[in-house]
């Protein structure tokens, strides 16, 4: 038995030098980012965690109407400083109305709340409650920008979070255990805190999705977050001397921010800017109401549309 | 005439008191040699009536003497039976032999005796004939025994009154004569003193002389003489030494007194032979010369005195005297030193005490050397160094600060000693030739005494300096080349010595402080070019040794080592220390560089010295381009422009793998086998590590997983085509850390060219090349085939491959819609796992069937990030899903595998054979969550029971029975739902509806199981 030629094995290894450099020199001519963090492992492992505990939630099916009510509670013990004749309401209450028009959860009804606080703040309660504070609204500088806003706390509505977290209570209060669903919240809190920032992330997706569906210019979704950069600043980190020392940081630096509610905004920034991209190279995300002068008339652009702020 | 007869009254006193002992003494012997003739006459008489016995007595050997073979009388007396002889006599078999004196101490041997093996037995004596010999051996016995007592008590009774008391008594005469004298100062003039101390001197002289002639009183006599000899010398000393007695002021005339003095002495001494007499003599005039005050004339009294000694120690083979000499000249000069303004006295030539001391030191030379020439030993031997200590030590105690010419006084020693070692070549051979211990009289001991004092000469000539380097250069390569010329290892051997002390010096004095010197017009370290004319040199030797096949000496074998760490030095120093306009990594470069060259060497010529200079010049190398890495702050300016420091990396990664293909390439060096793998791996760990580096430093965080990626390609193709394991393992290592690498910085990468993400750029060809890099691994054909742990990373990388390829779906696609690209890849991996028959494709493609269903049931497909239309949860699912259920249809029914598995592994095959029914339980699971998410609450019993319905058509057309019994399933669940759910939720249409038709596909169902009853049974 003749053994055959090692040549072709022995090239088609070769080959891959090629490849590699090939692509190396692909990289090279684009625009690179040179950030490096072990978010990615914590991501994944986040998925990892996230994955088990929502096959677990999915097993609990709460109804909108459960959830709706739920929320109309929590709404009732917060003790919010709501102003419902505040001049913005009427402005947010159309906007965010637009938004939530392309929902995937249909039977939830949203109502949208403005809280008389300089801080600028967002939230979202189970149920379709959202708050926007006046900070908020006056630290926003275009409508589209605000509909960003609204709309990523529309997406932790649309996306379950704000429910996920009552939905062990839920489950332990429908099998007459609701002491003990209170008493498993906490540890519950600590395993989900590892992917709340992913939460966000996925929020700030959906909430670019919602506001891009209803018209908004997609590029006003990461100017908040700019100038929210640019207000407060982010420690930045000088690179290490060697790579042992950037892993270890790198890890040191993810691991202390796993368990942050929020992500480092500089990535928020650099995902939608990805994403912003990515939906333009897929022919979508080009062009958009931004909607500057209707957010300081407060005329929404359902009543009005100036010609110069874009759209269709 | 009041002096004189005061003198005349205080010498008949001394007289007297000097006179009262030695008759006692005299009176004393007298008895006792009374004692001794009467006891040998009682012997005789013994002996006579023991000789008439009838029988001879059977003695074998008797060691006894007969009566008149005793020595004569007056002789020292002798032991009956000589110490240690053994004695035929009857004896318990079992007690100790037989003593020759009572025993001080108990019969039983000493402790350190008993180990001692046991002295052969005796030979037994013949029967004796009667019990009257029996009793005649007794008496014979008890005689000689108690004969043996009294000879002994004679004998030490004798030394001590007739030696030792004599001796004592000179010396209290020559103390008491000295006493008298020094009264005698205070009342006497200086011919007063003299007179006196002539008379003493000349009366014990005479009366030593006297009392010689008779052998009963010659101890007494020897005694005398010596007291006459020392007392005449004293005085003759004094006549012109002290000037309490200088009645002579003509050093000449007193020399030559003191001379005659001496030599008769000598030839007393000689004529005597007793070698107490002379050191009783030679320390009383050594005596004289220490009593009296330092002066050009002490100093040549003693060394007359010394040379006289000599002469009768040479004569009679005393070298104890030799010795004893030696020690009593150089302490009287280290005392007594000469003043040089008391010198002008004598000898002009000698009017010095240096030259007194060259004159000492030459005359001791002059005797050792002809002692050794007569190969004598002994006590001897040491004359050689106490000649050298007295010599250097008077020197330097006397030498007058701040030392100026000892540098010249050490070169003359040196050349004394070089001049002496031909002088012992030439008249006693080469003693420590051809590896010979080397005698510490001989010529080597003489030949390093120069060496070093020439040495030190240098030192104190040339303190600092590039001067003194080239001394001791030159001093050690003569002596190189003379031990090569005469085939004198020894000489070698101090080459090597020099050599080291240069090195020494160099390490320890001039490597760090500064100082330049400017050669050629370049200006370098003052050290610099001595260190590269000694590095040349050593090279040069170490050659010249090879040429001529000379065996090594231990410190020659170093002589490479040191001529590399000499240059390796120099380039430390001159690229750091001096700077040069370079950083510190600059000095790992050009280390390296070395090491290269010296690898090189090593290959060419094989030479084993060279490769482990190498390798630890290369390991140093590292020091300081890890600090530099470590400390990236160190950044110097070149060309205006600033310049990390880790730039200098990529030269150095270059020399590292240049040295390690010397290592690891076709044609690697294999001089020391056993280590050499070892080694090697070292450096090759070194070169990886900087070309890691590098690539980290000059490459954006993005590409540097690729650069790892394509090392790791370059180091197992080589691995393979060399063949190299080590390298192989390496592709391995830097392989594992780019996946690694791929979390921190790619996954999350952000950054495009054109349509085309950097993550999918850069990740995309690491899965490639973990994908080829399983297959190759599997290859059989692969030469030299892979064995033990390799084999084993095959399928590990062919995982990790997987793995990552699924985590960049995660980041490319997102999180939930990720689970199409998942989905795809399981089908292609359970293809291909089907088709190549690999398990571990398999297996790979079970666990992302798992991953996909588990994703998909947590996110029930919701993507917001996805494109609008394209990818909707419909849609996506139901691609996810066909992909199960395409994977169901292609797997084979579940035949095969074990039946009942026992282990892990028959475990794992039955899954792996029922993997059939896996892929259909999360088809259709997952179908059941799509309906759930996307059919309307009232409709969805309808969906399941349309999905159960189909699962068993498809499950009898196929026919499968995993199928249909998820049908089954899928059907029971819409009854239990129906029931429990849809009685109390759903509104009445929706209601009716779902019985209805839930119904009807229950019938359907049931029918087909009854018409088609009798096929059912043999369909899989």
């Amino acid at each position: 038995m003749t053994a055959r030629p090692r040549w072709p094995a022995d090239a088609c290894w070769w080959l891959l030098l090629v490849v590699v450099a090939a692509a190396g020199a692909v990289v090279m001519r684009g625009d690179v980012d040179d950030a490096v963090g072990a978010g990615a492992a914590f991501e994944v492992w986040g998925d990892v965690v996230r994955d088990v505990d929502q096959c677990s939630l999915s097993l609990v099916r709460v109804s909108p109407e459960e959830e709706m009510r739920l929320g109309r509670e929590l709404v009732a013990s917060g003790g919010w400083a709501t102003v419902p004749a505040s001049p913005w309401q009427a402005y947010v209450d159309a906007v965010g109305a637009g938004v939530a028009a392309h929902v995937r959860r249909r039977g939830i009804e949203y109502r949208f709340r403005v809280v008389e606080s300089p801080e600028v703040n967002a939230f979202a309660l189970p149920g379709g409650n959202v708050f926007v504070t006046t900070g908020m609204l006056g630290f926003v500088e275009s409508e589209a920008e605000l509909a960003f806003v609204l709309g990523h706390e529309i997406a932790h509505v649309d996306q379950r979070h704000a429910i996920e977290a009552l939905v062990t209570r839920i489950a332990m209060e429908r099998i007459g255990l609701g002491d003990v669903g209170r008493l498993a919240e906490l540890p519950l809190v600590l395993v989900r805190g590892g992917y709340r920032k992913y939460q966000e992330l996925e929020a700030d997706v959906a909430g670019l999705h919602l506001a891009t569906a209803a018209g908004y210019d997609p590029a006003a979704a990461v100017v908040p977050f700019r100038r929210l950069a640019a207000l407060h600043g982010e420690p930045t980190s000088r690179r290490p001397s060697n790579p042992l020392g950037e892993a270890v940081g790198a890890v040191a630096t993810g691991l202390g921010s796993y368990l942050h509610s929020h992500p480092v905004t500089q990535a928020r920034i650099d995902r939608l800017d990805q994403l912003i991209a990515q939906r333009r190279s897929w022919g979508r995300g080009t062009g958009g109401y931004r909607g500057v002068q209707n957010h300081g008339q407060k005329l929404p652009r359902a009543a009005h549309e100036f010609p110069d702020e874009g759209g269709h | 005439m009041a002096e004189v007869l005061f003198g005349v009254v205080g010498l008949l006193v001394g007289l007297l008191y000097l006179c009262a002992p030695f008759v006692a003494i005299a009176a004393w012997r007298h008895a006792r040699r009374l004692e001794t003739d009467l006891r040998t006459l009682e012997r005789r008489l013994a002996m006579r009536r023991f000789e008439p016995a009838a029988e001879p007595v059977p003695l074998q050997r008797s060691t006894i003497p007969p009566a008149d073979a005793r020595p004569p009388s007056g002789s020292p007396a002798e032991p009956i039976v000589a110490p240690g002889a053994a004695l035929d006599l009857p004896r318990p078999p079992s007690g100790p032999p037989p003593l020759m004196y009572p025993p001080a101490e108990p019969l039983e041997p000493a402790p350190r005796d008993r180990a001692r093996p046991e002295p052969p037995p005796l030979p037994s004596l013949p029967a004796v004939p009667s019990p009257r010999a029996e009793v005649d051996v007794a008496e014979r016995l008890s005689d000689a025994l108690q004969g043996g007592w009294r000879a002994v008590a004679s004998t030490w009774e004798e030394r001590i009154g007739g030696s030792v008391l004599s001796k004592a008594g000179a010396l209290l005469v020559v103390i008491g004569v000295a006493l008298f004298v020094g009264w005698s100062m205070m009342n006497l003039g200086p011919g007063g003193r003299v007179a006196i101390a002539l008379a003493v001197s000349g009366t014990l002289l005479a009366g030593g002389l006297g009392l010689q002639r008779w052998a009963d009183y010659r101890s007494l006599a020897l005694g005398l003489s010596a007291a006459g000899w020392g007392g005449l010398y004293v005085t003759v000393y004094a006549m012109h030494g002290l000037a309490a007695a200088r009645i002579i002021d003509d050093p000449r005339l007193a020399l030559g007194l003191l001379l005659a003095v001496a030599a008769g002495m000598i030839v007393h001494a000689l004529w005597l032979e007793v070698p107490t007499l002379v050191a009783v003599a030679y320390a009383a005039a050594f005596a004289a010369v220490v009593i009296g005050p330092p002066s050009a004339f002490a100093a040549v009294a003693c060394v007359v005195l010394a040379g006289t000694l000599l002469i009768v120690a040479a004569r009679r083979a005393w070298s104890g005297f030799a010795v004893a000499g030696v020690l009593c000249t150089y302490g009287i000069l280290a005392v007594r030193f000469p003043e040089p303004d008391d010198a002008s006295a004598l000898l002009p030539a000698l009017s010095t005490g240096m030259a007194i001391l060259w004159a000492c030191w030459s005359m001791f030379e002059v005797y050792d050397v002809a002692m050794a020439a007569r190969g004598r030993g002994g006590v001897g031997r040491a004359i050689a160094p106490l000649n050298l200590c007295g010599l250097l030590g008077v020197a330097l105690l006397h030498w007058p600060p701040p030392f100026v010419g000892l540098d010249w006084f050490l070169a003359a020693a040196a050349a004394a000693y070089a001049v002496s070692t031909i002088v012992r070549l030439s008249v006693g051979g080469r003693p420590g030739r051809d590896g010979a211990a080397a005698t510490i009289a001989g010529p080597e001991l003489a030949v390093t005494i120069a060496a070093a004092l020439w040495a030190a000469a240098l030192w104190m000539r040339f303190s600092a300096g590039w001067r003194l380097h080239v001394g001791l250069l030159m001093e050690a390569e003569i002596l190189f080349l003379l031990g090569i010329a005469l085939g004198w290892r020894h000489l070698r051997a101090l080459a090597a010595i020099v050599f080291a002390v240069l090195l020494v010096r160099f390490v320890a004095c001039d490597v760090l402080p500064g100082g330049e010197v400017i050669v050629g017009g370049i200006t370098l370290a003052r050290w610099t070019p001595a260190a590269l004319v000694a590095a040349a040199a050593l090279v040069v030797n170490r050659a010249i040794l090879a040429w001529r096949g000379r065996p090594l000496l231990a410190g020659e074998s170093l002589a490479t080592f040191a001529a590399t760490a000499l240059v390796t030095l120099v380039i430390g120093g001159e690229a750091w220390q001096r700077h040069l306009g370079l950083s510190l990594a600059t000095v790992g470069f050009a280390w390296l560089v070395l090491a290269w060259l010296l690898m090189e060497l090593a290959v060419r010529w094989r030479f084993v010295e060279a490769y482990v200079q190498a390798c630890i010049v290369a390991f140093l190398a590292l020091v300081p381009l890890a600090l530099v890495n470590a400390f990236p702050d160190a950044l110097v300016t070149v060309g205006g422009d600033a310049v990390p420091a880790w730039a200098w990396l990529g030269p150095a990664v270059g020399m590292l793998h240049a040295i390690g293909w010397r290592l690891a390439g076709p044609r690697r060096f294999a001089g020391l086998e056993p280590a050499e793998p070892d080694v090697s791996q070292a450096i090759l760990v070194a070169a990886t590590s900087g070309a890691l580096l590098l690539a980290w430093h000059a490459l954006p965080a993005p590409l540097v997983a690729l650069a790892w990626a394509g090392y790791a390609v370059v180091a197992f193709g080589l691995g393979v085509a060399l063949p190299h394991a080590g390298l192989r393992w390496h592709a391995y290592a830097v392989l594992a850390l780019t996946v690694g690498r791929l979390f921190l910085a790619n996954f999350t990468n952000v950054g495009m060219t054109g349509m085309l993400s950097h993550r999918l750029l850069t990740v995309g060809p690491v899965v490639l090349v973990l994908y080829g890099l399983a297959i190759r691994l599997a290859d059989s054909r692969l030469r030299p085939p892979v064995t033990g742990g390799e084999r084993l990373l095959g399928p590990i990388w062919s995982w990790i491959g997987t793995i990552v390829l699924l985590v960049l779906m995660r980041f490319e696609l997102g999180r939930v819609l990720t689970v199409g690209g998942w989905a795809a890849v399981g089908v292609v991996l359970l293809v291909l796992g089907q088709r190549l028959g690999s398990a571990t494709l398999r297996w790979q493609s079970h666990a992302i069937a798992l991953a996909t269903f588990a994703r998909s049931w947590g996110t029930g497909f919701a993507a917001p990030e996805g494109p609008d239309g394209l990818l909707n949860p419909v849609r996506l699912g139901g691609f996810v899903v066909t992909c199960l259920f395409a994977s169901e249809l292609l797997c084979p029914s579940a035949d095969r595998g074990p039946h009942s598995p026992r282990s892990p592994g028959e475990l794992l095959a039955w899954l792996d054979a029922h993997r059939r029914t896996f892929y259909a339980i999360l088809g259709t699971a997952l179908l059941a969550i799509l309906l759930v998410h996307e059919v309307p609450t009232g409709l969805l019993t309808a969906a399941l029971g349309i999905e159960g319905a189909a699962l068993l058509v498809v499950g009898f057309a196929r026919p499968d029975r995993g199928l249909r019994a998820c049908g089954l399933a899928v059907l029971g669940v819409c009854v239990a739902k129906l029931f429990f759910h849809d009685l109390r939720h759903l509104e009445t249409p929706y209601r009716i509806l779902s019985f209805i038709l839930l119904g009807i596909l229950l019938l359907a169902a049931s029918w087909v199981y009854t018409r088609f009853k009798p096929r059912l049974r043999g369909l899989p």
